[in-house]
């Protein structure tokens, strides 16, 4: 549909008649501009009351009460983009600071919802020919701007917004194709009583339908999106595949990126290497980890929860794996800020996997003192710790031979896992590519003394450490080891590790059984120039949004802004003179000071007679186009006379009949039936 | 001899057969009376070279008419020496430009390089051929026609030469009133037919001589460089009219006041005339033609730009 706005559109309160030589200027028609004014009332509430929405609207209101519009193609038309964008940029800092907004992202796209008003009034206010498809533009800006505006938890309001927009809309293009047959206008009280009904009730079928069922969709999309939780696995193979939460094809690509928050003036320090876990494990059986589908409980955890007495660094996570919301961090982590993700759903058994809804950011602290275990080392249920003792059916016997010669007579948790470390170091080594043949995996890597991979290494050292009766369980995730530019570590896909954590009686350790030559860090290459080129592109653009959202960051829009300002005026302003100079900068040639007298009298009269003559036009074209309107003054041709007589002598050389033109002016400002009874 | 009495005949010889045209009639008029020349472009059919005739026929002079082809030579136009057998010498055959009133038909349709002929006929009313220099016949007045929606075959005018027309007119089609007389009055036979001549070329030079006494003020003169100047400012043009625009603007405001019975211009005769005379000069801008705007839009915008003086 192409529906163009009205350029016949009757003025708001103006007059029929008026302006009968203009061509009216293109206007919205009403229920366009309701319907924009709706979808900026629905950006008001939600941008937290920007003020520069309600000017918007009266903007827009006032193109029906005047016919002055802007040229088009004019600079006047970046000033006031560059005006509109710079303010609702201060609206936007004024409301955040605040605190309204309801996203993290909120002011972003308020701003740009308000740019969309911005631009709608631009086009309402340009002189544009009869026939432009200004209702197409303008019905594509309003809906963006109420798209902007729907971004917000509260749905009720745009429950009703949205089939108030709708409706207007399409009363607006029914304005627009009620072209003018007589039939056509006369259903269309009824037709236009149908569209209303049509859009209010599919609005409120779609938004009721939504809400009613949005739980089971929020569920449904989760279980599409992450995968089924409760089915999870992994399985010990060849090469190591760590299971469905990593990809291990590529290789360099980043997985995560950390970094210190730096406090004000001290210089940016780079993390640790250390353990980043995802995942923990705790049935085995047949080369295979997982947990089964009834065992893994994953429930919302309130964010709040995850940060009790967080002490030490900050260290901020950026997630570039969007295959789902899994959240990484190290075992010793005092506690986890998700950030933008309100909740979270972890196994509260294991302390993993913790995941969050969306891959957005978070935060984790690192602990300052091993004193406070943190949230995901704290004991498990007394009913779990079973679990972490629990040995599969059909380990072979030399295995727990094994186990029970490393063991000899010690009993502490942390010294056994060293002696099974140093076990394992002596008798195997680390290949990328295991061979471990027939028969049950640990047991023939243990007994075999085979070479494989860290997975092997990991789920030995939890075996052992079980049949030494000591609580062990699995776990999977990142070794973060690679340093990155200024303070920050890069986690890649290719550092995904498998190692083992140990309960000591107090708190659970982490315990690295996989040889230092089969560390991430030792069998890592160089990255290639061209990717750790991208990655810094990325990385500048990732964190663009936030650092404009930080202080410095507002400062330095700020003051850019007002620089761009600045030097818009200016250039304005050289434009303006360029303009005026030479051509409009001249000054004619004044009349004689007399001439100059009778010619400003007759201004005067044809202002207080109601007729002012437009600045383009000269005198007698101005009386011509007098003399085609249905209602001309009567003393016209007296009128005309003075100006033959006056242009005689501006223009020509007759200053004799300066008499005659005093008497005729004289005549004139007394009245009609003076100039009349003259002649 | 009476200036308006003479104007008057001939707009009166003119509109025996050109009806419901009376602007297009005086707008050739002024082209003649200013000593310039007209270029009439239209749709086929509207009355251009009937027009032009018309005028040719009303003077009492030497009426030439050149029909533009593809394979038309500048010496056809110009002329050309030819061997004279008898005395073994060469004898110089005048071409057709030799004449009072020249009509170049379909101008556009033919090379450039035979349009550029008439650069020099136009601009200095001379022939240099051979290195002599042949001075034209006065008065001389060129009155060309193109057809501005046909492409195929055509060759544009080159800027250069479309500066030397002084008025382009568009004829338009005639309403239905004026159209119906058209078709009465060529009931029995053309009214060209019966078209005599109303002036000599004497007159002619009387009147362009008249023409020139007509004052201009200082303001109306500032008036029109406002004009001219806002053109050269205008990011959208590619070229922007040059003196000789503003000297043809002149002189044909002049003509228009003499011809309404003035002896002094006003503004309203520049505002009359800013667009015949000087919206064929200027070129635009790709961005601009492909935009949609037009050289009589630029014209009319620095109109509606540009106040008067009173």
């Amino acid at each position: 549909m192409t529906g163009d706005a009205t350029p016949s559109g009757t003025p708001l309160g103006s007059s029929d008649g008026r302006n009968l030589d203009k061509e009216a200027p293109v206007r919205l028609p009403k229920a366009g501009f309701l319907a924009a004014v709706v979808a900026l009332a629905g950006l008001f509430v939600t941008s937290g009351g920007s003020l520069l929405i309600p000017i918007l609207a009266l903007g827009l209101a006032a193109t029906y009460i005047t016919d002055v519009r802007l040229p088009v193609g004019t600079w006047a038309l970046w000033i006031i983009r560059i005006a509109g964008a710079f303010l609702a940029a201060l609206a936007g800092s004024a409301v955040n600071s605040r605190g309204t907004d309801l996203f993290v992202s909120a002011p972003a796209i308020d701003w740009f919802g308000q740019l969309c008003g911005v631009e709608l009034l631009l086009r309402c206010w340009v002189r544009e020919k009869p026939g432009t498809p200004l209702m197409t533009a303008s019905t594509m800006l309003s809906g963006l701007i109420l798209l902007c505006a729907s971004n917000t938890s509260d749905s009720s309001l745009i429950q009703y917004l949205a089939p108030a927009f709708l409706t207007l809309t399409i009363l607006s293009m029914r304005q627009r194709l009620s072209g003018s047959t007589g039939a056509t206008r006369r259903r269309l009280p009824l037709l236009n009583a149908v569209f209303i009904l049509l859009a209010l009730g599919i609005g409120q079928g779609i938004a009721g339908t939504i809400n009613h069922f949005r739980g089971d969709l929020t569920s449904w999309a989760n279980d599409l999106i992450f995968g089924a939780l409760g089915q999870e696995s992994t399985g010990m193979g060849r090469s190591p595949s760590l299971g469905r939460n990593f990809d291990l094809r590529g290789g360099v690509e980043r997985a995560l990126r950390l970094e210190t928050e730096r406090v004000a003036g001290a210089a940016a320090k780079r993390p640790e290497p250390q353990h980043l876990r995802g995942v923990t494990y705790w049935v085995y059986g047949r080369g295979r980890w997982g947990p089964p589908g009834s065992q893994r409980e994953l429930r919302p955890m309130s964010a709040e929860k995850l940060r009790p007495g967080v002490v030490g660094e900050r260290v901020r996570v950026t997630r570039f794996i969007r295959n789902n919301g899994l959240i990484f961090a190290p075992l010793d982590s005092a506690g986890i800020d998700p950030l933008a993700n309100e909740d979270l759903n972890w196994d509260s058994g294991s302390g993993a996997p913790l995941r969050s809804a969306t891959p957005d950011p978070y935060v984790f602290a690192t602990s300052a003192t091993h004193a406070m275990p943190g949230v995901l080392a704290s004991a498990p249920k007394p009913e779990d710790l079973p679990n972490y003792t629990r040995l599969p059916r059909g380990i072979d016997l030399g295995v727990y031979q094994i186990a029970h010669q490393i063991r000899g007579e010690e009993r502490d948790p942390e010294r056994l896992a060293q002696r099974v470390i140093a076990f394992l170091g002596e008798n195997n080594r680390y290949s990328l590519s295991a061979r471990i043949g027939e028969g049950e995996q640990v047991s023939r890597f243990i007994l075999d003394k085979k070479a494989a991979h860290c997975e092997y290494f990991a789920s030995s050292a939890v075996i052992l450490l079980r049949i030494m009766k000591v609580p062990a369980r699995y776990v999977t995730g990142y070794y973060a080891h690679e340093p990155g530019d200024a303070g920050t570590l890069v986690v890649r896909q290719r550092d995904a590790h498998a190692w083992a954590e140990v309960w000591n009686g107090r708190r659970w350790i982490t315990v690295e059984a996989t040889p230092p030559s089969g560390l991430p860090d030792a069998l890592a290459d160089e990255v290639p120039l061209h990717i750790r080129t991208w990655e810094r592109i990325q990385d500048f653009f990732g964190r663009l949004p936030d650092w404009l959202n930080s202080a410095e960051g507002q400062r330095v829009v700020l003051i850019a802004g007002g620089l761009v300002l600045v030097a818009a005026v200016v250039v304005a302003w050289r434009g303006l003179q360029r303009r005026r100079s030479p051509a409009d900068a001249w000054r004619y040639t004044l009349p004689a000071p007399d001439l100059a007298v009778l010619g400003a009298r007759f201004d005067a009269l044809l202002q207080r007679r109601g007729v002012a003559c437009p600045e383009p036009q000269t005198w007698l074209e101005h009386l011509s186009a007098l003399d085609d309107a249905s209602n001309p003054p009567p003393d016209l041709d007296a009128m005309r006379r003075f100006v033959d007589c006056y242009n005689d002598a501006r223009f020509g050389s007759a200053s004799h009949r300066m008499q005659e033109m005093n008497e005729l002016l004289a005549q004139l400002e007394r009245g009609p039936a003076a100039a009349i009874a003259a002649r | 001899m009476d200036f308006s009495q003479t104007a008057q005949a001939i707009e009166a010889n003119l509109a025996s057969v050109i009806r419901g045209k009376p602007e297009s009639i005086r707008l050739l008029l002024t082209a003649l009376l200013t000593g310039g020349h007209a270029l009439l472009e239209d749709v086929p059919g509207t009355g251009k070279t009937t027009l032009a005739k018309s005028l040719a026929r009303s003077i009492d002079g030497v009426f030439r008419r050149i029909q533009f082809t593809p394979d038309l030579l500048p010496a056809d136009i110009l002329g050309s020496s030819v061997y004279n057998s008898r005395d073994g010498s060469f004898d110089f055959r005048e071409g057709p430009v030799f004449s009072n009133v020249l009509l170049a038909d379909e101008i556009n349709r033919t090379s450039p390089r035979t349009q550029s002929a008439l650069l020099e006929v136009m601009s200095e009313s001379q022939v240099s051929i051979e290195g002599v220099r042949r001075e034209l016949p006065h008065p001389f007045f060129v009155v060309a026609t193109q057809n501005p929606v046909e492409f195929h075959g055509t060759y544009p005018l080159p800027e250069a030469q479309l500066d030397r027309f002084g008025i382009r007119i568009t004829m338009g089609y005639p309403d239905p009133e004026h159209e119906l007389e058209v078709l009465y009055s060529q009931h029995e036979h053309h009214p060209f037919d019966d078209l005599k001549a109303v002036v000599t070329t004497r007159d002619v030079l009387t009147m362009q001589a008249h023409v020139k006494t007509v004052r201009v003020d200082r303001a109306v003169a500032e008036y029109l460089l406002k004009i001219v100047q806002s053109t050269r400012e205008d990011p959208r043009l590619r070229l922007a009219l040059s003196p000789r625009g503003s000297l043809m603007l002149y002189r044909a405001s002049q003509a228009r006041a003499a011809l309404l019975g003035r002896d002094f211009v006003l503004p309203e005769d520049i505002r009359a005339l800013a667009g015949p005379v000087l919206a064929h000069r200027i070129v635009l801008d790709t961005k601009t033609r492909y935009g949609g705007g037009s050289a009589q839009s630029v014209i009319d915008e620095a109109l509606e730009r540009i106040p008067p003086p009173r």
